[in-house]
């Protein structure tokens, strides 16, 4: 009878899983809808007058992402003089700006640009990658695009991750970057593409990459992690880079086949509405997407992007 | 110290155990090796060179490679891959997954849904298809995936050398998935066959729900393609999934009967309209239809949506059959 290490292991009684997911509660798994125990939120959302969303489609990424923020008021309603500011982009995989799996090094320099123009006192750009940290940065263009403008792109250290009090229904306790909770704004600024497991991976899904732990563990109920990550990290402001999305074989995509030119940027202080907004960009009904219902009934935005007061603008 | 009173069980297992656990490490080295074997490394085309390292991946470490892909892949019947990479003298790469699955179907079902509709086929492995920046095939148990970001013809050139060396070194039978012959002949498009384990493949190619009504797995698989229904119409998508016995499909039927139902609920926009006959079911909204027939055994699918993406741009193929 052949048998691997694992087995074997199993065999004579050693352990090597641990029994049930430490940090999760016991709605893990059981698919909650949104249950009654809401994650505590680091930041209160901030009120905008007029539009709450801005849909800007043109050539010329930085162009088409200062215009975006502008209608929504400007830099300014999110970023104050001397701002510890992260700037959230997907990073995760060693990519080229072509394969749309990372954001868009140029939409990425238009939002830090622009927080230093409010008076931002230190921008910092990071993500917890799935390849090498090093090659993912350098080839997806963004820690070049951050640091020729005084932005601070920093790798991820192991005894950086500090365990926090998420207060979730299935999230309770998770390790999470030290630096993420260190700042006075979040702007997350992820791009838009297909996910396998959660079927798309926008803004609220790029809050993964401020957690440490086994991540995957969470997949037996993405769709909650998901909003529950978002309630506790409450973005500023969402830019989603839709200037290439990737349509299909996400997360790491790979294939320019699955590439789409889409020429837009969606900015919006509702982090359900950018995602579902960005939704109609792939043919896909928000309301199918779970965590966007989730998110919905947590109270983090609208499912329903059509109620959301937008600027739609061509460049 | 020995005493006679000794703990023979004890004994024995701390004898024998690390003899025995050695023992399975070297056979997993082994199984390292032929994976990684079977990546050329020598002479190879255009002044390539290879990396000095291949990762290898098993089970749920398939995570730190592709992260949330690595779903899709585990239910399929992922066991391990070996991610290899080439360089060229101007520093393009070409990246080579080489997975195994867990038989040959599995194998069949990751690469019939990393194929996509642009993809024109290649004479590689039991199917290949390729488009100008990746390959990939499916062979016996091993699923090969080969990638360049470069449409340059001479790195293609290269890469269509490493997948023929790829291929001749896999000695496998060519064969289909068995539910494969259950999909019809009439307004079948060549190359849009798809083999799925579970709601993560179906989904991908059309959303029902994030839970498993069709209650797919590793026995109870399910073959989808698109077919030509009407002239000038969209391409439809049809499923087929043959149960273990007839009490099941009746159940899987009746689940899918609460689905429709609790979708077609009257709301604002009250565009849904769902029928329910003994053994069909019907759901059209917005212009779309969906329609499930059970006979038998056998639960057949038509969804007759608009996709994303047009399957019948694909190129024609040498035959009109599925899985051939």
């Amino acid at each position: 009878m052949s048998m691997d290490r694992k087995r074997f292991l199993k065999l004579i009684g050693v352990s090597a899983v641990a029994a049930g997911l430490p940090g999760c509660g016991p709605g893990a798994g059981g698919g909650t809808s949104g249950g009654s125990r809401l994650p505590r939120r680091m930041r209160e959302p901030v009120q905008l007058p007029g539009a709450k969303m801005a849909v800007v489609k043109g050539a010329g990424p930085e162009a088409i992402t200062r215009r975006a923020i502008e209608e929504l008021g400007g830099i300014g309603m999110f970023v104050s003089k001397g701002d510890k500011v992260l700037v959230k982009p997907n990073i995760g995989w060693d990519r080229v700006p072509a394969q749309a799996a990372t954001t868009n090094p140029e939409v990425l320099a238009a939002v830090v640009k622009l927080c230093f123009e409010a008076g931002a006192g230190q921008v910092l750009v990071l993500d917890n990658t799935i390849s090498d940290s090093r090659r993912c940065y350098v080839r997806s263009g963004i820690k070049k695009a951050a640091e020729e403008l005084g932005a601070q792109a920093l790798y991820l250290e192991d005894y950086n991750f500090r365990s926090v009090n998420v207060g979730g229904e299935l999230i309770r306790e998770w390790p999470v970057y030290k630096d993420a909770l260190e700042v006075d704004r979040i702007i997350n600024v992820p791009i838009a593409k297909h996910h396998s497991l959660s079927r798309l991976s926008i803004g609220m899904k790029n809050f993964y990459g401020l957690m440490g732990g086994r991540r995957n563990q969470l997949h037996q109920d993405v769709h909650l992690s998901i909003a529950e990550m978002t309630a506790f990290f409450a973005p500023t402001l969402t830019v989603v880079d839709a200037v290439r999305i990737l349509t299909a074989n996400g997360p790491s995509g790979g294939s320019l086949a699955d590439v789409k030119q889409c020429d837009t940027v969606i900015a919006s202080v509702d982090p359900v509405a950018a995602d579902a907004r960005a939704a109609g960009l792939f043919g896909i009904d928000p309301a199918e997407i779970r965590y966007l219902v989730i998110g919905s009934q947590m109270g983090l935005g609208s499912l329903d992007p059509a109620t959301v007061e937008t600027r739609e603008i061509q460049l | 110290m020995w005493t006679r009173s000794v703990n023979y069980p004890l004994a024995l297992v701390l004898l024998v155990g690390p003899i025995l656990f050695f023992a399975c490490g070297n056979k997993q080295k082994q199984a390292d090796s032929a994976l990684i074997a079977l990546l050329p490394r020598e002479q190879l085309p255009g002044q390539l060179s290879a990396a000095a390292k291949t990762d290898i991946y098993r089970d749920v470490d398939l995570y730190k490679y592709i992260d949330g892909g690595a779903d899709l892949y585990l239910e399929c019947g992922f066991e391990e891959v070996a991610a290899g990479e080439y360089t060229t003298r101007s520093g393009e790469s070409i990246f080579a997954n080489l997975y195994r699955m867990a038989d040959p179907d599995a194998a069949f079902g990751i690469f019939s849904l990393t194929r996509r509709v642009d993809f024109r086929p290649y004479a590689a492995g039991t199917m290949g298809a390729r488009n100008d920046y990746q390959i990939v095939f499916c062979k016996g148990v091993y699923f090969i995936d080969l990638q360049t970001t470069s449409s340059d013809s001479a790195i293609s050139r290269d890469m269509e050398e490493i997948c023929r060396r790829i291929d001749q070194g896999i000695q496998a039978p060519r064969d289909f998935p068995d539910v494969l012959r259950l999909l019809p002949r009439p307004g079948f498009i060549p190359h849009s066959e798809v083999y799925v384990r579970g709601p993560l493949g179906l989904n991908s190619r059309h959303f029902v729900a994030d839970q498993n009504i069709y209650a797919l797995n590793d026995s109870t698989p399910a073959a989808l393609a698109y077919y030509h229904l009407r002239e000038g119409g969209h391409p439809a998508l049809i499923m087929v999934v043959a149960y273990p016995d007839s009490v099941e499909a009746r159940r899987v039927f009746g689940a899918l009967e609460s689905h429709y139902e609790s979708k077609a609920q009257p709301d604002d926009s009250a565009s849904a309209v769902f029928k329910k006959l003994p053994t069909r079911l019907t759901y059209s909204s917005n212009g779309e239809l969906e329609v499930v027939i059970r006979r038998g055994t056998i639960l057949s699918t038509v969804f007759d949506v608009i996709p994303l993406e047009d399957p019948g741009s694909a190129p024609s193929a040498d035959s009109s059959s599925p899985g051939k």
